[in-house]
């Protein structure tokens, strides 16, 4: 770690956006390390391949794409292989989660535990020595006089924010923190993008988990059996295919005819149930969340006010924190949100200040809501 | 101060301008610019503000003019040769508006003097020449974590770009080390094509419109007469920015989101 011009690793995907962060800061003057995660263990060989995602028998090809981008950049890569790491700590935790009847997010686990924490972790325990990390998030850190701290912050284009999946970073991590993407717009994004690593790569960066979003093929099929589907007050409706295959809001594929369109308004694991309703009763008044982890500040507490993120295509709401302690958090929100889904992140700010985040354990449901369901469709995908 | 008739003229066409307007105007009377430099930026950097309307403009040039410098150093000419360049820019930019308070400070820029020399600007102008003042200057803008307009000029190029930290890189991030200093080639207008952006950024930053060159280097080529943009990053290792001591102890570090 030489003093004048400092090593930064940048995680790499071979996807725009991580090899856009390296060729900036290489242009910028720092030495560049890239580190690449090998994170597939062979789960879904035999299938076929459905595109680019995260996670699946495709990723030789992205690895030797990253390989190609980072040549082009004279930047040394190297392959960190985390499969072992990824099984235990997000497909295990995935597939325990759907099987609970709840709708996990992946990328919210893998940042904190895989790109931001073994990755970092291995690197350097093989001997490869850098001073600082940098991703192609679309986030920014920065030093905030508010609260004392670095602070990780939503990215300038709103449009573009990833926040969401980085709230449960150790905090302790954000000074060494670089995200040459988070004040950037779109345009030059893509300015800069085509001068300077169009000719190797035009791949959008991953955004589905799994190759072609096929969550099914990660199950094991004796774990997964036909329930009945219920309506709110019990009466079966029809059979499901499997819990696993239905989330909170879902419409289409329940398969039932109905008068009103039937959306998925619950999933009960402990009796292999989906429970189906009108769109009135995907709204919730407030939240209760656990396993909660501050980012920016030290304490929320009852009284508080801040905006509560409950998915990652969510517009913040402004909510109210009714009860925190340590480690779970209730919110009472000023406007009624649709599709509070269990296992999903809440992830909670003042502005653009990430605050921390949770996750989501059960939507509160007032009768008066139920009701009259005054707010808005807040999610658009 | 409400602005008078005789600069609601003098400002008409400017005030125009969409984001600008009377309040806009305002706003530039009430503030206090400093220009580190008399020179080749100081001149177009500090005639475009006086003339732009700004209130008090603070000049810091310890130098006096010489022949040599008349090729791009408009603010001074025959006459001035020998004289302060502080001071030679005061007649001149009171001559260009009688409006503008200019506070001529014929002394070095450092450590020891700047704070006293920049006086409360709300932003600050790198016109230097030096990279040791320009450190200075630097440690001192993010020390008051006040904007920072940087220029540097050589031949038929150069470069602008704001730091603000903590909300962009600092000037150490992107030039840790100091260049060697002496007499270089510089095409007067070279020093004016990026004087007058500096002048515009300043403008910008005072009346709040878009941070266009926040974590943003332009560099203009004028041999080719080609302008690039290079997105700059804060170090998180920067000696004069970097890991500032939080006093926060990372009791919540977990690896369990």
């Amino acid at each position: 770690m030489t003093q004048d011009t400092p090593t930064v690793a940048v995680a790499m995907s071979g996807g725009v956006d991580s090899s856009l962060a390296a060729a900036l800061l290489k242009q910028q003057g720092f030495k560049v390390i890239g580190l690449t995660m090998k994170i597939y263990g062979g789960e879904l060989d035999g299938m076929p391949s459905r595109g680019h995602a995260c996670y699946g028998p495709g990723e030789e090809e992205d690895i030797a794409i990253t390989a190609t981008v980072a040549a082009h950049l004279g930047v040394p890569l190297q392959v960190i292989d985390l499969h072992e790491e990824y099984r235990e700590h997000v497909l295990r935790h995935f597939t325990h989660e759907y099987l609970a009847g709840r709708t996990p997010n992946p990328c919210t686990r893998c940042n904190p535990l895989l790109k931001f924490g073994f990755l970092i972790e291995k690197a350097r325990a093989s001997g490869i020595a850098f001073d600082c990390f940098a991703t192609g998030h679309y986030v920014r850190v920065c030093h905030d006089e508010h609260y004392g701290r670095y602070v990780l912050k939503k990215a300038r284009d709103a449009k573009k924010d990833q926040s969401y999946f980085l709230y449960a970073l150790p905090p302790s991590l954000l000074e060494l923190l670089m995200f040459p993407l988070g004040d950037m717009t779109k345009d030059e994004v893509r300015d800069r993008a085509g001068a300077l690593i169009l000719p190797v790569s035009r791949r959008p960066e991953s955004q589905d988990f799994i190759e072609g979003g096929a969550y099914g093929d990660l199950f094991d099929s004796a774990g997964i059996s036909p329930g009945p589907i219920l309506n709110s007050n019990g009466l079966r409706l029809g059979t499901h295919r499997g819990i696993v295959h239905y989330t909170i809001g879902q419409r289409r594929g329940i398969g039932i005819a109905h008068p009103e369109p039937l959306y998925v308004t619950g999933i009960d694991a402990k009796r292999n149930a989906i429970v189906v309703g009108p769109k009135s009763g995907l709204f919730a008044s407030g939240l209760q969340a656990t396993g909660l982890h501050l980012l920016s500040t030290d304490a929320l507490r009852p009284g508080q006010t801040l905006q509560a993120r409950i998915r990652h295509n969510h517009s913040p709401a402004e909510a109210t924190v009714t009860d925190c302690t340590d480690t779970s958090i209730t919110i009472r929100f000023e406007q009624p949100q649709l599709s509070v889904t269990p296992g999903q992140a809440a992830v909670f700010y003042d502005g653009d200040t990430v605050l921390g985040g949770a996750v989501i354990d059960s939507a509160t449901r007032d009768a008066e809501h139920n009701a009259a369901p005054a707010a808005q469709e807040q999610n658009h995908a | 101060m409400p602005l008078t008739h005789e600069e609601k003229e003098r400002y008409s066409r400017q005030i125009m301008i969409e984001g600008w307007g009377l309040e806009g105007q305002k706003r530039l009377q009430a503030a206090t610019v400093f220009i580190a430099g008399a020179g080749g930026l100081g001149s177009p950097v500090s005639m475009y503000l006086a003339a732009a309307g700004i209130g008090t403009l603070r000049i810091c040039d310890c130098g006096e003019p010489e022949l040599s410098n008349l090729n791009r150093q408009l603010l001074h000419d025959d006459g001035r040769i020998g004289m302060s360049k502080a001071e030679s820019a005061r007649m001149t930019l009171k001559g260009i508006n009688p409006h503008a308070t200019v506070v001529p400070l014929p002394e070095a820029i450092t450590d020891a003097s700047i704070s006293r020399l920049a006086g409360g600007a709300d932003v600050l102008v790198d016109c230097l020449d030096s990279f040791e003042a320009r450190h200075v200057l630097n440690r001192y803008a993010v020390e008051r974590g006040i904007a920072l307009v940087h220029a540097a000029v050589q031949g038929l190029d150069g470069q602008v770009s704001v730091f603000h930290s903590p909300h962009t890189p600092c000037m150490a991030c992107i030039f840790p080390r100091e260049f060697p200093r002496g007499v270089f080639p510089i095409a007067g207008f070279t020093a004016g094509v990026i004087g007058s952006l500096q002048a515009a950024e300043t403008v910008k930053l005072l009346l709040g419109l878009e941070k266009s060159l926040y974590n943003t280097l332009l560099m203009w080529d004028g041999t080719r007469c080609d302008f690039q943009k290079i997105t700059v990053c804060r170090s998180p290792v920067c000696p004069v920015c970097g890991k500032k001591d939080t006093g926060h102890t990372p009791a919540k570090d977990t690896h369990t989101p």
